[in-house]
């Protein structure tokens, strides 16, 4: 006999029931997502025009699609959640090396930055991943073309609007969006704090 | 679930439609047959009960209601994925005279114990202990084996499956629904680091975080278990290391 087979086919026993029905409350993704809200979930779902206006042309087109409802992140959850995210990726394009050096030089000219992680999460191709992992997740419409897309703004947009000169007009928008959660949602502040994910 | 209860599930709640379903070949038979339901000679028991749920696709034994036709909410088909690829008849059988073990103690008055030693671990570091590892706590029960396929998690979502459309007939629904899938693994790898992997295996997915294929439809029944306190931090790490070592290469040029 095969016991590893045995022992995951027990597992999958477990894990899955005989046949027993499940029933769970009805919960839309946006209900889901503020049943156990993120800070960022407390933001607004778009960027002021000026502020998309001075953007390039190719990351203007991706923040289209960032908000659309059938292909883009919306499909699944607020724009709100990307849009408010403390992540930040450094500028250098697809450049590891470059992005790790404009953080060496974040450290020396910007320190603030790097004093509150629930404001700035700063790490090379943060956006890369996670743009990429929403993308694989099972039924993830978000077509390959599309992603890249996404993902030019959103590393563009979170160096821009979240460093340099905007770095305190950010940092005070976050703060405020963690305080609303403290407030309204005291149990899932301690849980997100507790797993640093706040 | 509790296994334990399997043995010792009252025969009234099984319906003999779900019997009729189950195919099964004995010795002497040269293909699967439907059970006899012979007064004194029933082949409608427990034990071809779960034995039908291991060499049969378990959502065809056990269909349900989907779209609510007969209860007021929808039920799935079994959540239990389809091991009859997989398993051969002596495992299948295997299984079900460990489950029949399981049975309370009024049915069986008197119990034994022998307690057999613990297993050896098997002297493995890295990778290749989370390889152990992760068939240590059945993962491929529902990731596949080698974690190279998600398996069947009806009216979840998969990349195979249409956009849902209300227009389609329910048949058409049907299958869509039937193409839900657990999560194949080397598609996400690459995009976690070590850390964030061992938390989100400590965390688990919460069964009502599933994103449903049909709004309509039942609930997905099988989620993933929070792990943190069942499997230890050391065997946590090397399995996450193990997992991050699968991750399928990335093409995505971003």
């Amino acid at each position: 006999m095969n016991g590893k087979l045995t022992l995951f086919v027990v597992a999958a026993l477990l894990c899955a029931g005989f046949s027993a029905p499940v029933r769970a409350a009805e919960m839309s993704e946006k209900e889901k997502a503020l049943a156990n809200p993120y800070p960022n979930d407390y933001g607004p779902e778009t960027l002021p025009d000026d502020v998309v206006k001075a953007y390039p042309a190719n990351v203007q087109a991706g923040y289209k699609k960032l908000l659309s409802k059938t292909g883009g992140c919306a499909q699944c959850h607020s724009s709100a959640r990307p849009l408010n995210s403390r992540f930040v990726e450094p500028e250098g394009g697809m450049d590891d090396a470059k992005q790790d050096a404009w953080i060496a030089k974040a450290k020396k000219d910007q320190p603030d930055l790097f004093k509150d992680a629930t404001v700035w999460q700063i790490e090379t191709k943060v956006w890369s991943r996670y743009v990429k992992r929403m993308m694989n997740k099972p039924g993830c419409n978000l077509q390959k073309a599309d992603a890249k897309s996404i993902y030019e703004f959103l590393s563009y947009d979170s160096a821009k609007r979240k460093t340099g000169a905007n770095a305190a007009k950010w940092a005070e928008h976050r703060k405020s969006l963690v305080e609303k959660l403290k407030t309204e949602k005291p149990a899932r502040y301690k849980e997100l704090q507790e797993a640093k994910d706040l | 679930m509790d296994l334990g209860d399997i043995a010792d599930k009252p025969f009234e709640r099984i319906a003999g439609y779900n019997f009729k379903r189950v195919k099964i070949a004995f010795e002497g038979d040269k293909e699967p047959r439907e059970l006899r339901d012979e007064h004194h000679d029933s082949e409608w028991n427990i034990q071809n009960w779960i034995r039908g749920h291991l060499v049969n696709d378990p959502a065809e034994v056990t269909p349900n209601d989907p779209f609510a036709h007969l209860n007021k909410e929808p039920i799935p088909p079994s959540g239990m994925a389809n091991y009859s690829k997989e398993l051969k008849r002596d495992e299948a059988d295997a299984i079900v005279a460990y489950l029949s073990g399981m049975t309370k103690e009024e049915v069986i008055p008197y119990r034994y114990h022998v307690p057999a030693p613990p297993a050896r671990e098997p002297a493995l570091a890295g990778a290749a202990h989370g390889h152990y590892v992760f068939t240590k706590y059945g993962c491929q029960g529902c990731h596949g084996l080698e974690a190279k396929q998600g398996r069947r998690r009806f009216n979840g979502s998969s990349n195979a499956q249409k956009p849902y459309d209300e227009k389609m007939s329910e048949a058409e629904k049907f299958e869509q629904m039937n193409l839900g899938a657990e999560p194949t693994l080397p598609d996400l790898m690459g995009t976690y680091k070590h850390d964030e992997l061992v938390k989100k295996l400590e965390a688990g997915v919460a069964a009502t975080e599933a994103k449903k294929w049909n709004p309509a439809g039942p609930m997905p029944m099988v989620y993933m278990p929070a792990w943190k306190g069942k499997i230890s931090k050391s065997e946590l790490d090397d399995l996450a290391t193990w997992l991050l070592s699968i991750a399928k290469k990335d093409d995505s040029g971003f």
